[in-house]
């Protein structure tokens, strides 16, 4: 049988099962009781599924974890050693399970597997390794040695159902499909046909259907077999997916999108929307009215679409919180370091791409953690600190941005050996050195080149430092904050902007027409300039908030008149105002960048498609904050 | 232009009827013809023509063999099998071997340009 075609569905569904499992076993806590008959059940599910594909490797290896499931839930008491051979089995289990998404088979782990039965037959009371029952395994196992062959055809879902009819009339019916079948070789070197050419002959078949991944050649190739001789005819078929019941799942692997191709979906959303705009402002009132239905129907038909492909284009952190979890597990195994790793906000969605970009920095730090900031049990325990360590992971949107934080409870960062070190490696001066602050020795900690530490270690490599996570958090636009108290431990905050997503942004304009509009959650009040003047000191104006001076920013030109509105901004040390003449509304909307050259102005955050199909220019309010710093000073003074 | 042909066929009657359902086409020229399958190999070298016409059986080498020895020198080369009725396992075998495509005896002018003619395009 070829069970190709269910592979997608397979690779879903024991994802859903092992995300299950992990959640029931914690790591370093006793499973709960009442969690043993879920975890069997999935155990027993991965098994038959495992061994329905001809998967014997992932087969047995839930198998014996069901085995020991199965012991305490009646009534064993777990050992420690259990659980974590249990947590090492479902490592391996993933792992099993994207070969499987990659390969179609689940060769190639067998010392991984090995390892991980070995570790779950460990315990006391384990039985002797004996192969699954036989009811479950309808496929015969195969020895290691001899893989059964990979089946690549059809393995991407979704397919397309291809049955091409040979003429009646054609002398040689098989001869054709020969030729039909060589045409399709062509295009999917792949394919491997059933059934083969022998039985086409024997059947004496003047019809064949296959199965092809669903693609743009897939048209191309139809069209061409329609061209052969005696062809009568070709017809496509989309198979339903099997897949995409389950879309809600974690299916990221089933995904293969070009970000550019969803971008440019995205830019031609925009254009229709602003297309439609453009022809209903030029219909006349009357004509107007007339067809509001269909022009309101077709704006909230494009502005779901506009939502949509932007929906598209998120995941959850879920698949990279599992890896880094794996990661650790392993390495506080290998390094006989107990650690916990607890995490919170796995749920919050972000652009696939930069998904990609976070995963190697947070198994940098990750590592760093364990390895360097967590001590071991014995200076733990003289620390007065639980012989465990903790790494915690949380994922939170505070407004416009994204916090990635990983901390620990280690033994913190010795800057006074940063600050020695920055003077060997000759970054500075030993009198300079000396003078370095908190915040300076923290940031010379991400500087190239630079390392605190005199040993190479096998985990953090030589030479991969904080420099690598520094450089691939700004490639993103982002930036790293970084805390570290001596013996209490450290936390690195990745601080990413929110990459293409609705922001809400407050619109606003000056004398003419054009629209501006800065993000909401920079604005943090708006203030009616009839009822709060403002004041003159000097070469500057300032609103009196409260018995606050604000400084104005010279930014925009208000009305001579003195009317409109201040915008309060917030910044760091001093909030300044943004002087407008009209204040329209406050709708979320999509920033898209501009390209170069104008994205290299920092206050021009890009441009965005109104609900009223204006265009509004975006300020970024920080950075005007920040082009006006210069005058933080001369305000000081005055003040 | 024409498309240049080699017609490969141990009897002279199929050749010339072969060549004069191309010729009368208008669409293709015939370069060159050979008689056995040793034959075919020298010719298709010293022509490379845009296609080739191969009888299946033929005494010295046979079209199959022909078509694979031709093939390993020159992968891209349009070698369209001719069969007759009752020969579909040696047509398969040939297809297997790489031939693009394949007409039957008895040859219809039809039939004939219809297979060239979709070899040439595909």
């Amino acid at each position: 049988m070829d069970t190709s075609k269910y592979l997608d569905l397979y690779v879903t569904e024991c994802r859903e099962h092992l995300s299950r499992m992990r959640r029931g076993i914690p790591s370093g806590e006793e499973v709960q009781r009442s969690a043993l008959a879920e975890l069997f059940r999935s155990a027993h599910s991965l098994k038959g599924m495992a061994a329905s594909m001809g998967f014997d490797a992932t087969s047995s290896l839930a198998h014996r974890m069901e085995t020991l499931l199965g012991r305490w839930r009646d009534g064993e008491a777990p050992t420690a050693g259990q659980s974590s051979a249990l947590l090492a089995a479902l490592d391996a289990l993933d792992s099993l399970v994207d070969q499987a998404q990659a390969t179609g088979g689940d060769q190639g782990l067998e010392e991984a597997v090995e390892l991980a039965i070995r570790g779950l037959d460990a315990g006391p009371g384990a039985p002797v390794a004996g192969p699954a029952s036989p009811s479950d395994r309808p496929a015969p196992p195969s020895p290691a040695s001899q893989p059964p062959p990979v089946r690549p055809s059809g393995r991407a879902a979704p397919s397309v159902r291809v049955t091409v009819a040979i003429d009646p009339a054609s002398p040689l019916p098989a001869a054709r499909l020969a030729v039909v079948m060589n045409k399709v070789r062509e295009a999917f070197p792949d394919f491997v046909m059933e059934p083969g050419l022998a039985e086409i002959q024997a059947g004496n078949l003047r019809s064949a259907a296959f199965l092809l991944p669903d693609s743009p050649q897939v048209k191309d190739l139809a069209r061409s077999i329609q061209g052969l001789s005696e062809v009568s005819g070709v017809s496509l078929e989309r198979e339903a997916s099997p897949a995409a019941a389950h879309s809600d799942q974690v299916l990221v692997g089933s995904l293969r999108v070009q970000s550019a191709d969803l971008d440019a979906l995205l830019a031609q959303t925009s254009d229709l929307l602003f297309q439609l705009n453009a022809f209903q402002s030029g219909l006349p009132e009357r004509e107007r009215r007339r067809h509001r239905f269909w022009l309101e129907s077709h704006r909230s038909s494009l502005n779901r679409l506009f939502d949509q492909v932007l929906a598209v284009r998120l995941v959850p952190f879920d698949s990279l919180v599992d890896r880094l979890g794996r990661a650790v597990r392993e390495l506080s195994g290998r390094l006989g370091k107990p650690v916990r790793f607890e995490h919170a906000g796995s749920d919050q969605q972000v652009d696939r791409s930069v998904l990609e970009k976070l995963l190697d920095p947070l198994m940098h730090l990750a590592r760093n953690a364990v390895d360097h900031g967590i001590e071991g049990p014995a200076d733990r325990a003289a620390a007065g600190k639980q012989a465990e360590g903790l790494l915690k992971l949380s994922i939170t949107r505070e407004g416009e941005a994204l916090f990635v934080t990983l901390e620990d409870d280690g033994r913190g960062i010795d800057l006074e050996a940063v600050r020695q070190a920055a003077a060997e490696c000759g970054l500075y001066s030993p009198q300079e050195a000396a003078l370095l602050d908190r915040d300076r020795l923290l940031e010379v900690l991400t500087l190239p080149a630079f390392t605190t530490r005199k040993e190479v270690s096998e985990v953090s490599g030589r030479g991969v430092g904080l420099d690598v996570v520094r450089a691939a958090v700004e490639s993103l636009g982002g930036h790293i904050e970084m805390a570290t108290e001596a013996g209490r431990g450290s936390r690195f905050s990745l601080v990413l902007p929110s990459a293409v997503t609705l922001t809400r942004v407050l619109v606003f304009g000056w004398e003419d027409e054009v629209r501006f509009g800065m993000p909401s959650s920079q604005v943090q009040t708006i203030v009616d300039l009839a009822v709060h003047p403002l004041i003159r000191q000097g070469s500057r104006r300032y609103l009196d908030d409260g018995g606050e001076l604000l400084p104005v920013l010279r930014w925009g030109t208000g009305r001579s008149d003195g009317r409109g509105y201040a915008l309060r901004i917030g910044a760091p040390q001093r909030d300044r105002v943004l002087v407008v003449s009209r204040v329209y509304q406050s709708e979320r909307v999509v920033i898209l960048p501009w390209g170069p050259p104008l994205e290299m102005v920092p206050e021009w955050m890009g441009g965005a498609l109104l609900s009223t199909g204006d265009l509004a220019y975006i300020l970024d309010g920080r950075a005007l904050v920040k082009r006006d710093g210069e005058d933080v000073h001369v305000q000081a003074d005055e003040g | 232009m024409p498309h240049r042909v080699l017609i490969v066929d141990d009897a002279m009657f199929m050749r010339a009827m072969i060549r004069d359902i191309l010729v009368n086409s208008g669409r293709y020229e015939v370069v060159g013809e050979a008689s056995n399958g040793q034959e075919s190999v020298e010719q298709y070298h010293a022509l490379a023509p845009d296609l080739v016409t191969m009888d299946i059986v033929m005494p010295q080498m046979d079209g199959i063999e022909a078509c694979r020895e031709i093939l390993k020198t020159s992968p891209k080369a349009r070698i369209i099998m001719c069969s007759a009725l009752g020969q579909e396992a040696l047509v398969i075998e040939s297809i297997a071997a790489g031939a693009k495509d394949f007409i039957v005896k008895p040859f219809s002018a039809e039939k004939v340009l219809k297979v060239l003619d979709s070899v040439m395009v595909g």
